[in-house]
């Protein structure tokens, strides 16, 4: 039960992201609204994370910060910018509804790069957000 | 070009972007699991990926440019900030969720931010946004989707 609260409390984080970035991006650049944003995220995850792992934050090696700065490319210069710039062009709405897509994403990815097996569940489950993207994307 | 040619050009490069991020979000969810399973904790991961991230983005935007952002009101500055802090709330109860319940039933419940998001913009933001049924319709068929998929690769 409180897992599916935290669910929410994290659905709520990643909504109000999109709703405070569409009405900041309205007078200020995509790219350096991305920048202030990354930096406010980085200061308070860094809080966290040396709350909860002082050690591990100030012992880590160079082969973990490589796999580290390979995720952040992907989340955030990427992810992010890309993410912000469509929330000014076509609106929080049907610019979260695309971008909740990502997992799909990942499952295709996870097939071609890791050789996953996929199920009919997952297949269902690929029609029914293709369907909802071209009901989503049909209406320009 | 016309107005409605224009406005056409601007949704289509809209949409674009938005696919290109949930690509992107995708491949840095495979990249995290790799390393929230052999090589960090996940906020640690996160906090790094977050410094890093804004270190290349620092690096890749000109410098010149910088002066664009000094004309935008404090309004915007404030809201970015708490863009930002939205962001990592959202990382970190998903972290938490993930050490009480099962992956595919966090996922799920997670990707339901887009509904969220619509009631939000729908009560509050008609002003800047205008939600149509299409929207709500295809939001829900997405969120249910992920669903699925989410349950199928757990399963």
């Amino acid at each position: 039960m409180i897992g599916i609260l935290f669910s929410l409390l994290a659905a709520s984080g990643f909504a109000m992201t999109a709703v405070f970035a569409r009405t900041a991006l309205q007078r200020m650049p995509t790219p350096y609204g991305t920048l202030l944003s990354l930096f406010v995220s980085t200061v308070a995850a860094m809080i966290i994370a040396a709350i909860l792992h002082p050690g591990e934050l100030l012992g880590i090696g160079m082969v973990a910060l490589g796999w580290l700065f390979l995720v952040g490319l992907f989340n955030f210069p990427l992810g992010r910018m890309f993410n912000y710039t469509s929330v000014r062009l076509v609106g929080v709405s049907k610019a979260s509804t695309v971008v909740a897509t990502s997992p799909l994403f990942a499952t295709i990815l996870a097939v071609i790069i890791l050789g996953e097996r996929v199920g009919p569940v997952t297949l269902l489950g690929t029609v029914a957000v293709i369907g909802g993207l071209a009901l989503t994307l049909n209406q320009e | 070009m016309n107005l409605k040619a224009a406005r056409r050009r601007r949704a289509l490069i809209g949409y674009a972007a938005a696919l290109v991020a949930a690509m992107s979000y995708g491949a840095g969810a495979i990249v995290a699991k790799k390393a929230v399973t052999d090589v960090a904790s996940p906020m640690t991961t996160t906090a790094f990926s977050l410094l890093f991230g804004m270190l290349v983005m620092l690096v890749v935007l000109p410098r010149t440019s910088y002066r664009d952002i000094r004309g935008a009101p404090r309004r915007s500055y404030v809201y970015i900030a708490l863009a930002g802090l939205s962001g990592v709330w959202g990382v970190a109860f998903f972290h938490l969720a993930l050490i009480d319940a099962p992956v595919a039933l966090v996922t799920t419940v997670s990707s339901s931010y887009p509904l969220m998001a619509i009631a939000i913009v729908h009560f509050f933001m008609q002003r800047l946004e205008r939600v149509t049924l299409r929207t709500v319709l295809g939001s829900t068929l997405v969120v249910a989707g992920i669903g699925l998929v989410s349950i199928g690769q757990a399963g």
